[in-house]
Parts: structure tokens; sequence; C-alpha cells
């Protein structure tokens, strides 16, 4: 009985001497940022609400990053390249679902295609314009008003700038999505949605 | 021989005694009050005199505890109108049938032993149980006596004679009983005596019993010479100590169950006691476990066999002439008895032993002995007073025949003819007749078996809408329901039950969770993929399952295993079964679940028997609520001395919804456990538990941060799977109960439902990742109790703090988030550092209704018991973040932040009070400071609760709280951090039938809630926040059929 109770106290004291140093791994404290135009997604709807794949991709910087609402513009600001942008937009979408920030992961894609001619990008662009018609179609963005010397901001319809993206996006120095403007305005009906090609508005098909 | 004599020269002096005095009362005018009983004793057999006159003990055992109720009631506690109407009803259908003596476990107050009397000419055996089920000794509770212990010895015999004073000029008092089978339960252990086999060791206890009787005994005779003395002996083990070590004893009461015959005992006691014979127990069950029905029939045939057999052994018959009578067991079905605490308004058909003797329902290996069916009368519907009726069995119909023949006046030929000549059939038909009639129907394969019929008028109003629009701001509302209960039993080896809700219109009760919400029209979003987006439209749903099935459960039972299925029925945790680690958590708020329309549990169970003994598989889609879908196998083994278990939990899938904010949905996980229960020689009780827990979770990653703020990237390693913990709970100085325990898990070592006991407030997780260290002592002082506690616990790797990121153009320093257990495979949560202490003070003078027993608040009968006290926790280091459930996404959702470190406190008293029978007061008293369990915004609120509840005459029901700068009612208010300057509530309720039990009563009533709101309450209870205030009022009624 002595030898069996000994035997029990011996592994009680190993399984608590081997588990309380729980720490080890390595240091983590920089990433690098990618700069280039290849787009691999981890899953099809990867950056397209409601799917937060993005989390999960490897090749993304920000994943496990402390990425908020504030944070977010100070680290746009600095993003070397369209896809890091890419990365960092979907990645506070998987966060915070937001129409606005479905908008720029779906301009961050358009950039990557219009610098790099991703053709997934391309596709995943057309897809996250949807998805803020779909999801967020009564979202805003903030313009500056430049014009006034105080910090004065004004609302936006995402959609609108949606429309313009799909339809005429050369404004915006981005390479556009279609052949031809009025594939866009087709796929934006298929979609139940009509493109206002003189005042530049999306409403909906009834 | 020798003995015989000298006692037949006593009893025959004692008896002219007897005469002389009685004389002398009745020549001087003096009405006797007290009575003369003794035993005689000549060469035909023992008789039992009373007042000089021959009595033939034909008794039952009685006690009242009506549905609902169980050991704890106490009918004496009630008023004297209840008590008189109890007694009438009893005592007139016990007169009628021939009862001429009752026996009772709970002691007759010496006024209703004369009562039953002399308005029933029933005389009373006044039985002290020595200790039986526990006692206090110098303070503290022991559940198993030491016979052996001076202390107890005299703490026992001194209260024993006071009994005896106290009950010893009470007219009605047959005779002084003594124990109830303690012979059964010498458990305690010692040295000495441990170190002999185990028959010797339980033989060298009984010599303490029986000396302790026998001081009791001799004692008692000084102060009372006019009554007998018995033990209720466990059938007639341990005969020779009994005769060696009860000289005093007079009459030897024997609780056998030996079937239709006691076969060699009457012999045995006669040839190795020498004493007259009194059966203090025995009798049949009326239930076939075999049929699944009730056997009225069987059980009369055993208790006529077992009657003529102690007529024919008793005086002058020729035999061994040393049976005085019996007592049958029992008067009427206690439907308590089988689990003692649960199921009690439910007349259990589970067997819990097995006995041979009872061959009509005995298979090798089944148990068939059924400890709610032992009534003569089973238990009925309460009469206009409020009294349960007992309705006759025909065991109730054969002993009334047989106890109208006087076994001194008839000869042995003849009460074996008048016996034999029963018209069994004649009397079974009767009493199926009234079976039926007293049911109202016969037996078949499903039936309705009772339901209510609930409804609610309701006015809600919010302080802008009643100020700008007057009346027309308030919104009416009103809604029905009714449950519908159902029984079957297809075949004699399935029965169950469910029951059905049909919802009418659906009341709008807006502040306040309820059941039935299902049925509101509400939107609800759809999905649909279309070219490889998901595109969502939004439909209103309307008439949304009026009708659904609220419960249901079946029971399949085999000669090899039980099998239970069940949907949303009570389910209890297995914490004294083995299951250390709490891995299956107890699923009992059926109105918790309720008001969230939760389903939980469901599932089956296996329960093995004969050679699958010890093993119980549990499994389903929802085990216990927020359970993923899985499968639980325990397997008990070992023996008396070391007790295993071993328990295996895994989860199938991850559950797809969670039905409440407070409730996220947890990964797929797996769980096992190996525990150990043993008695050590000091009597400490060991407790030792292994954990393997989470293995999935191995090289899944996690980071933390050094103190330099240096992000760490690490794996799980196998290690951080396993847990181990330890406990040991002993005696100290006799008085104290001390534990002291250590648990240490793993990173990923989650474990389950953490057992609190006493109320206590320490902070407990499931979650791994730690190392504490408890200690706790339970020091009665009397009728007061006090309870320190003291906690201590340290993670292994502590919460990630909040590092923001940055970037310098080319890399990234991604900063750090608090964890949580979604994201990364652990968190710091409730499982956090935390050094806490308490103390708790009770006080109740009637410890057998336990003040920590979940239903103490209907069950406690102290004129005034309390337990106040309070809990300090400090909280050094900041949680990871809460997850909650976002319901509307269907998906967890992280608070983003941490708890903050904090000192906490909390100080609360309950508060019984019941100042006359038809009285009773309790309050809750609660004030403290407390953290939120998930939102991190905000103060920690400083709070002060105070609710009451008022029971009048059993049947006004008035409860209410107020609450100061509290959370709201329920859980999600806590975990999102959402207070009320005010809370106000009250509530009255009238039963209107006859059951006068809260729970199961019949009722119509009124309620109202009124809030104040601020900044912190919910932004959809006001519109300005400040200054406003919501209420809710209605009447309501629930009535059961």
């Amino acid at each position: 009985m002595r030898i069996k109770t000994a035997l029990i106290v011996i592994c009680f004291i190993s399984i608590i001497l081997t588990g309380c140093d729980s720490k080890g791994g390595h240091i983590l404290n920089i990433e690098e940022l990618p700069t280039d135009h290849e787009l691999i997604l981890y899953s099809n709807n990867e950056g397209i609400y409601p799917n937060t794949d993005v989390l999960k991709n490897p090749n993304n910087p920000y994943a496990d990053a402390n990425i908020n609402m504030e944070s977010v513009w100070d680290l746009y600001d600095e993003c070397p390249s369209a896809k890091s942008k890419y990365y960092l937009w979907a990645t506070i979408l998987a966060k915070i679902p937001i129409g606005e920030y479905q908008y720029f992961t779906a301009k961050s894609l358009h950039e990557l295609y219009t610098v790099g001619g991703s053709e997934n990008a391309k596709k995943q662009a057309k897809k996250a314009y949807r998805a803020v018609l779909d999801h967020f179609f009564n979202s805003v963005t903030w313009w500056e008003a430049d014009w006034i010397n105080d910090e004065v901001y004004y609302s936006v319809l995402l959609r609108n700038m949606v429309g313009e993206s799909l339809y005429d996006p050369s404004e915006m120095n981005l390479l556009p999505l279609y052949s031809d403007p009025v594939l866009a305005l087709v796929d934006l009906s298929e979609w139940g949605y009509y493109y206002n090609t003189e005042n530049c508005t999306i409403s909906k098909i009834e | 021989m020798d003995r015989l004599i000298f006692w037949k020269k006593t009893k025959l002096l004692k008896s002219y005694l007897v005469i002389i005095i009685l004389f002398s009362f009745f020549a001087t005018g003096y009405a006797a009050t007290q009575d003369i009983v003794d035993t005689y004793y000549d060469q035909k057999g023992w008789k039992l005199l009373v007042n000089g006159d021959d009595y033939f003990v034909k008794g039952v055992v009685w006690g009242y505890i009506p549905v609902g109720e169980n050991y704890a009631y106490n009918l004496w506690a009630k008023s004297d109108d209840h008590i008189k109407n109890v007694l009438d009803h009893e005592c007139n259908l016990m007169k009628e049938a021939g009862v001429n003596t009752i026996r009772s476990f709970g002691a007759i107050p010496p006024k209703w032993v004369t009562y039953i009397y002399n308005e029933y000419d029933i005389m009373t055996i006044m039985n002290h149980l020595v200790g039986r089920y526990g006692y206090t000794v110098n303070g503290a509770w022991k559940p198993t006596l030491d016979y052996s212990d001076k202390p107890t010895r005299q703490v026992l015999k001194k209260d024993i004679l006071n009994f005896i004073k106290k009950y010893k000029n009470t007219p009605g008092v047959l005779m002084f009983a003594l124990g109830n089978e303690n012979n059964y339960s010498l458990e305690w252990t010692s040295f000495e005596i441990e170190n002999l086999p185990e028959g010797e060791r339980y033989k060298e206890k009984a010599k303490y019993l029986y000396s302790l009787y026998n001081e009791i005994m001799g004692a008692g005779k000084k102060i009372d010479s006019n009554h007998p003395f018995a033990i209720v002996n466990g059938d007639i083990q341990y005969l020779g100590l009994i005769a060696k070590y009860c000289k005093n004893l007079d009459i030897l009461g024997v609780n056998a169950y030996r079937g239709a015959s006691f076969t060699d005992m009457w012999e045995r006691v006669s040839k190795e006691l020498g004493l007259p014979v009194m059966l203090t127990e025995f009798g049949s069950d009326a239930f076939d476990v075999l049929d699944k029905e009730e056997d009225q029939t069987s059980q009369a045939k055993i208790v006529k066999s077992n009657w003529q057999e102690i007529y024919n052994k008793s005086y002058g018959n020729g035999e061994e002439g040393n049976a005085i009578g019996g007592l049958q067991f029992e008067w009427r079905d206690e439907w308590w008895k089988f689990k003692q605490n649960e199921n009690l308004f439910i007349h259990d058909r589970h067997a819990s032993w097995s006995n041979g003797g009872y061959s009509f329902d005995f298979m090798e290996g089944v148990n068939n002995m059924n400890e709610e069916w032992f009534g003569i009368c089973r238990m009925g519907e309460p009469n206009e007073e409020g009294v349960y009726k007992a309705e006759p069995r025909m065991a109730y119909y054969v002993l009334k025949e047989i106890w109208r023949i006087n076994p001194y006046k008839e000869n042995k030929s003849r009460i074996n003819r008048s016996i034999n000549n029963i018209e069994m059939n004649l009397l079974s038909l009767k009493s199926d007749v009234q079976l039926i009639k007293s049911e109202n129907r016969k037996r078949e394969h499903i039936k309705i078996v009772g339901g209510s019929l609930q409804g609610d008028l309701v006015l809600n109003g919010k302080s802008e809408e009643v100020e700008n629009r007057g009346k027309e701001g308030l919104e009416f509302s009103h809604g029905e329901m009714i449950f519908l209960d159902f029984e079957f039993q297809p075949t004699t080896k399935i029965e169950g039950n469910f029951t059905l809700n049909l919802l009418g219109n659906v009341v709008d009760k807006q502040l306040e969770q309820y059941y039935g919400k299902r049925g509101e029209t509400f939107t609800t979003v759809i999905s649909e993929t279309e070219d490889e987006m998901e595109v969502t439209t939004t439909k209103e749903i309307k008439d949304n399952e009026r009708v659904e099935i609220y419960s249901f459960e079946a029971i399949y039972n085999n000669k090899y295993f039980d099998l239970t299925t069940f949907y949303h029925v009570p389910r209890y945790h297995w914490g004294y079964d083995g299951d250390t680690y709490g891995l299956l958590w107890e699923a009992t708020d059926m109105e918790g679940m309720d008001i969230w329309n939760a389903k939980a549990p469901y599932g089956f169970e296996f329960f093995g028997k004969r050679s699958l003994k010890g093993l119980t598989v549990v499994a389903g889609p929802e085990i216990y609520w927020g359970a993923n879908p899985k499968a639980i196998v325990k397997y008990d083994f070992g023996g008396e001395k070391y007790k295993y278990s071993f328990i295996h939990s895994e989860d199938i899938k991850r559950a797809g919804t969670a039905s409440t904010a407070t409730e996220a949905t947890n990964p797929a996980t797996r769980q096992t456990a190996l525990s150990l229960e043993t008695q050590l020689t000091s009597g400490a009780k060991l407790e030792l538990g292994y954990l393997f827990s989470g293995s999935e979770k191995i090289d899944d990653e996690f980071s933390y941060v050094d103190e330099e703020e240096n992000i760490y990237l690490d794996k799980i390693k196998f290690e951080d799977t396993q847990g181990v913990k330890a406990k040991i709970t002993f005696d100290a100085f006799k008085i104290a109960k001390i534990d002291a325990s250590v648990n240490y898990a793993g990173l990923v070592a989650d474990a389950g439902n953490h057992i609190r006991e006493f109320d206590t407030l320490i902070p407990y997780s499931s979650l791994g990742n730690k190392v504490a260290f408890e200690t706790g002592m339970l020091l009665p002082m009397g009728d007061v109790w006090l309870l320190p506690r003291f906690f201590y616990r340290k993670n292994l790797i502590e919460s990630n703090p909040i590092i923001d990121p940055y970037t310098d153009g080319t890399n990234f320093y991604p900063g750090l988030t608090p964890r949580n257990r979604d994201a990364d495979p652990f968190a710091v949560l409730g499982n956090r550092e935390a050094v806490s202490g308490e103390l708790f003070v009770t006080y109740d003078p009637t410890p057998a209704t336990y003040f920590y027993a979940w239903d103490n608040f209907k069950r406690e009968d102290a004129p005034f018991a309390f337990s106040i006290g309070g809990n300090y926790t400090k909280y050094p280091t900041t949680t990871d973040a809460y997850l909650f459930y976002y319901q509307e996404g269907k998906t967890n959702a992280s608070f983003g932040k941490g708890l903050p470190a904090e000192d906490l406190w909390l100080a609360k008293g309950r508060f019984i009070m019941n100042p006359n029978p038809n009285l009773m007061v309790i309050t809750n008293i609660e004030g403290g400071k407390q953290q939120a369990t998930g939102n991190p915004d905000g103060e920690s609120p400083k709070y002060l609760s105070l609710d009451a509840k008022f029971v009048i005459n059993q049947r006004h029901y008035i409860s209410g709280y107020a609450k100061k700068n509290a959370w709201g009612p329920y859980d999600w208010y806590r975990q999102f951090n959402i207070t009320f300057p005010y809370q106000f509530m009250l509530d009255y309720s009238l039963l209107i039938d006859n059951f006068l039990d809260e729970l199961i009563s019949s009722r119509i009533g009124f309620k109202s809630i009124f809030r104040t709101l601020d900044e912190n309450s919910p932004t959809n209870e006001g519109e300005d926040l400040i200054n406003d205030y919501v209420f809710q009022t209605g009447l309501y009624f629930d009535i059961k059929f």
C-alpha cells in the first residue's frame, strides 16, 4: 500500500513540476509587411462579410494584431503596398464588421489589381463591392471638408462610391474591373441594384 | 430459565402493585392520566399489560409527510388546527381498522400523544433514534456516531433521559423504544477496531451500542418505572450481544423483512434472549417491479401471512409464545423515500434494494423493494382541510379483519380459522374497484395526468410615454398558455411522460424574460448562396411553434441496464458519485432555461446493472445547458475502501447556437479524468483526481508577453493538458471539520463545474491555467456554525495586456490584445489570480431542516435561523477578454478588453423566521462591490439589495425586492454591466387549492416591477435615460388540473 501511495504522490508532483514552467516559445515582435502583388486566399470568400477566414490566413501579418478603430487609420497611412492594405482592412472587417471596412477592403483589392494585375484580386474586389451593397447598403464614410479650416467631416454614401468604382474608377486612379462599363451595370442589375450614371447614385431595384 | 423465573416473580409482584395503585386512584376519585404498562410472563408465554389488562400490539408505523415534502417535514410546527385535522383524518381510519398502537420516527409532542389516546384509544411508542441518522454532539453534527466515544455516549444518554422525563407522565405512552436498526450503521473508525477482521470489527462496535442502550435503559427505569423499554434492532443480528449487554431490556423490537414468514426468529429469540418480541417494522411494498404496476394483492397476502404467524406465536398457543404484536410498516406511502431530495412530487417506481423473501416480484439481480410503496394506504389528494387523504389498500382491509381477533380470547384453531376464512378475493376486488374509482381511470397505454392553464394581463409603461400621452402611453397585452402532462407505458418495460405546451396569445412583458416568447412575431434573416456569394433577405415569421413538446422522458428497464431518454427534464451532477472534476454539469434550473427557450438537458443515459454495474453513459445534443453535443462515459470500480471513477467526456462537435448572450459557444473538446476516494485510518477522507483535458489543442499557438513587453509565440504542449488535484477532509478536536485542497491545471486543462457548499462565494473556475490552494473549516458551536474559508490561485501564464501595434512602413509591430477563448487555446478569465477569504456565521437551532438545502426556503422550521457573512477577494491582475454570444449574427463576439485588477467584497445575510405556525418570513440582504462578468467598460457597481418573502397561512405569498445601483435580474445584465439606480418588485399570490404548496398549487396573483434609469441602464428601456423610469404591472393566474 505504501508503494502504491508513493507512486501516486510521485505522479502528482511530476505533473505539477513539468507543467509549472509553461513559458517557452520564441519572441515575435516584428512582421514584415508584404509588398508583392500576388493574392493567395485562405478561402473563396476571404475578405467578404461575414467570412472571417482572413484571420486564419498565415500570410496575413495583421491576423493576431491588436487593430482597432483608432489604430487602423495610422496603420493604413503607413502601409507600403496594396496587398498590406487589403490584409489590414479585411482584418478589421473580420473583427468589426461595418460597411466602411468592407468598402476599403474592396478598394484595396481593386488597387491590388490595378498595380499588379492580379485576376484573383479583381474577382474578389467585385465580390467585396457587392457585399457593401448587400450588407451595408446605407453605410457611409466620412470625408474631410478641406475647404474649411477646422476639421470638419461630411458623410458620403458608400453605395454610390461602389457604383463609381465599378462603373468608372478612372477618377480614383484605378483600373476598370470590367472591359466595358455596361457590363458593370449588368452585374449590378443582376445583384438587384440600379446605378444612375447621371447622378452617380445607386438604388435597389424594387 | 432462572432469569425467566425471576422475571415472572417480579412481573407478578408488579402486577399486584399496579392493581393497588389503580385502585388507589379510583378510590380517591382521581381519573388516571398515566398508564402503567408492563410485560407478563408465565409458562404459556409473554403478554403486554396496560393497567393490568392484556394488550396485543396491533400497530402501524405512522408518519405524515405530504407530497412535495421529505424527511425534514415537521407536522408539529404547523398550526394546531392543521395538526388536529391531520390526526383526525388519520386516526379515524386507523381506529376503524382496529389499530391500537403507533410508532413514529419523529417525536410526537406530549399533548398530541394524549390527544390521539384520549380521542382514539391509540397508544404511542416513544422512539428515540439514538443518533441513527446523525446527531449533534457538543455542537458538532456527526452524520455517523461513534458509540465508543465517551462524549457521544454522555450526550445521547443525557438527551434520552430528558426525553423520558418529558414523556413519562404523558397519557398515551405505551413504552419507550431506542434506536432504529442502529446495528446496521456501525461505520465509525478507530485505530483499535480497524485492525480486526470486518466481521469482528462490527461485533466489537456493536458491543458499544448495546452497552449504551443498557446504560440508558437502566437510568431510564429509575426515572420511569411505569413503562417498559424496548430496542429497535435490525432483524435479530447480534442476539447474543443483546442478551449479554442489554440486561435492562424488557422487549426486543425487531425490524424484519423476511417475506411471508419470520422463519426461525421466534425460536432463536426464545432460546437466546428469553424476552418478548414486538415486530417494530415489517411488511411488503405494493408494487410489482416485473409488471411495473401496483400490486396490492401480493402485499396483502404477505401482510396476512405475517400477522397469522404473529398471532400463532403469541401467548397461549403452544408455540414460543413470545409475540406481543407488531407494527405494520407502514401506514401510508411516502413519496420522498427514493432519492429523498428529488422527485418529491412523483410516486417513484424505482426499487432501491433486493429481497428474495418477496417472491411475487423477485428476480435475481433486480431490485424489487419499492420504498415509496410500503403503505397499507396510498397517498390520495388533499381534502378540504388540506390534509392528504389516506386511501386504504387491500392490506388495510385484511388487517381490519385480522385485528378483530383478540389472540388472548380465542384459541389457536379459531384464530387460524378466522384468518384463513378472510375473503381475500372479495377484498382484492373491493380494493381494485376502489383504486379504479380513486384514479377514475383504467390502465391505459397513454393518458393525460394533469396540466395547467396560465395567463397574464400586463401593462407596460415608460415615463416619457406616460407623461406625454397619459393613459394612451400605456401598452396593454395579454397572454395565455396551456401545459398538458401525459404519461405512457406501452409495455411493462417502457414507461415515460411528456408535457405539451400550447400557446395562445403571447404576452408582452417588457421588463422580464419568460417562457413562450417563441410565439412572438419576429423578423429573421435568411441567407442564401448566389454566385458563390452569401445573399441575405429578411422575412417576418408569425405564429411560430404554437405547440411544442415542453419536456419528455422515457425509461426502458432491462435486466442489465436502464436506458433513459430525456428532453428538458431536470438532471443532476455526479459530483458526489466520483466526478471529482465536475465534468457533468447539473441541469436543474428549468425556469432559467425556459426564459431563453433553451431545451437542455437533451440526450439519453445508459445505467448498467448486474455485470454492467458501475458503467454509466450519458450522451446527446445538449446533456446540460450550454453543452456541445457530447458523450460522457463513467465507470466506477474498486471497493468500499478505495473507490475509483474513470470518466471520459468527448465533444462530438461544437454547438451550433447558444440560447443566451451569457452563453458563448465553446469549441469541441475532450476530457478524461480519474478519481480516487478513500478513508484513511485516521478517519480523514482523501480525494485525488487526475485530469487530461483539451488534447485537441496541442500545437495550437498562443502569445504572451514578458516584463520587457517582448511578445512570445508558443505552442500548447502535452503537459499543458494535464491536471491533478487533492483534497483532504478531517475532523479536528472532535468538533471542527477541516478541508484542504490543492488543484493544479495546465494551460488548457479545463475541468467542469465546481460544487459550491455552504453557499460559499469563493471565485472557483472550471478553467485550467492555474495552481490553486484552498482551506476551510466548519466549526459548530452549539446551534451556531462558523464557516471560515481561504483561497489562493495563481495563473501559470497571465493575461495579455493591450499593446498598440505600429509600423515603420516596412515592418509591422503587431502589438498584443487580450486573448479570447475562440481565437486562442486558452484565456485568463474566471480563473484569474485571486486571493479570497470569507467568514460566514450560521445559526440554525433545527438542524434536521438543513439550512443550506436547496429547498430550505420551504422546509426551515426554526423560529429564527440565519446565515450572515462576507467575502473579500483581491484580483491583482487583469483578465483576458470575455466572449458573448451575438444572437443576431449567431456567433461569438469578444468584449475586446479584459476586466481590470480590482479588490471586491460582498456581504450578505439570509434570515428565516417562523414566529408562529401561520407565518414564515424569509429575507435576503446583500451589498458589496462586484465586477461585471464580461464588459470591462464602466465602474464596478457598489450595490445594495433586499428581498423578502412572507408566507401567511401557507396560502398567501407576498414577495418583493428593492435594489439600489444593482444589475438587472438576469445574468446578461451583469455580463454587460447594466445597472439601474433603483429596482422594485412586488408579487402577491393566493393559492386557491388545498395542496398548499407553492410549487404545485393553483394560484392567482399580481406582480409589479418598477425601475429607474440612468446612463448605465439599457437604452431600449428608456429615452432620456436620466431621471427616467419604466414599469410593468399585471395580473396572472396558474390553474393546475
